[in-house]
């Protein structure tokens, strides 16, 4: 089953890297969208279908935590899809806050492409030894 | 190996090898080399400093090559400049992770890149904590730690 992923970064670079990292992965994806901030991501959902979300947590515009505060606030259509947050952010409150407001996983920078393989096959439950998740990694 | 040194060592370690597939040897030399960029990035908590890395274009050119995985040809500045901004947001990151138990919780700032040309460096008036020289893929990397006044990693 293929899966429309949703990466977030202000950083082009990043972005790009990202989508090779999981495409080398192996995940299976079928289309990939991007977004600079929080506000352009939700300017995307309005007009596609995503069932996955990575997103850097320091943007300008809207950072992440904003919009995940968003998509809970106002009953959106996404706010159930699972939201990854790939950041260098490692302050324990801030991520908890962050899974607080729903987000389902946290991947570090660096990070390699089996952890963002293993802990995108958890959250969709695509692997055979898929595990409830339980929390943020630190 | 002071605590601070280690952390900032193992932090550019972890990012090169995970992002970049390169590893960074620390080097004793003499010769000072001609670095190109400055790479530097803030943090702040209950003390503040701030974690600097100086690097060639030709080291920058063959990181951002396997950042992106891409042939010289397609490497523009406006990509070399955000690879080296990532590059010591990454490092910034796992320094700070790696040092928390020493700093306590401290947020950082937003990577700034600029060229190093005789006229334009950014002079910073925080004293230096950590400065290490180091040889990778055969080009030399500076990376320094400044200020963190009353943190004691010795």
């Amino acid at each position: 089953m293929a899966f429309n992923l949703l990466i977030i970064d202000d950083s082009e670079s990043m972005r790009a890297v990202i989508r090779k990292v999981v495409k080398l992965s192996g995940f299976d994806v079928g289309n990939y969208y991007e977004a600079a901030n929080g506000q352009e991501a939700l300017d995307l959902l309005e007009e596609k279908w995503v069932d996955l979300i990575l997103t850097d947590i320091h943007m300008p515009v809207m950072d992440g935590i904003e919009m995940l505060e968003t998509l809970k606030e106002q009953d959106h259509l996404f706010s159930d899809t699972p939201v990854i947050l790939v950041t260098t952010e490692s302050k324990r409150e801030r991520i908890e806050y962050a899974y607080a407001l729903g987000a389902r996983g946290y991947i570090k920078k660096p990070f390699t492409p089996q952890q963002v393989r293993s802990l995108m096959e958890e959250i969709m439950d695509v692997s055979s030894e898929a595990d409830a998740v339980n929390g943020p990694d630190f | 190996m002071r605590q601070l040194e280690q952390s900032a060592v193992s932090a550019l370690n972890q990012v090169l090898e995970t992002m970049f597939y390169e590893t960074a040897e620390p080097v004793n030399t003499e010769v000072s080399p001609a670095f190109d960029y400055l790479c530097s990035v803030d943090f702040e908590g209950e003390t503040r400093g701030e974690l600097q890395l100086r690097l060639t274009r030709g080291l920058v050119t063959s990181l951002a090559n396997n950042f992106y995985g891409e042939g010289e040809e397609e490497l523009t500045e406006d990509k070399l400049s955000d690879v080296m901004r990532e590059l010591t947001n990454m490092v910034g990151g796992s320094f700070l992770a790696l040092s928390e138990e020493l700093l306590g919780p401290m947020s950082f700032g937003i990577p700034e890149v600029s060229p190093i040309d005789g006229s334009s460096e950014r002079e910073s008036r925080l004293p230096v904590r950590v400065g290490v020289r180091f040889e990778v893929d055969s080009e030399l990397l500076e990376l320094h730690v400044l200020g963190l006044k009353g943190v004691d990693g010795d």
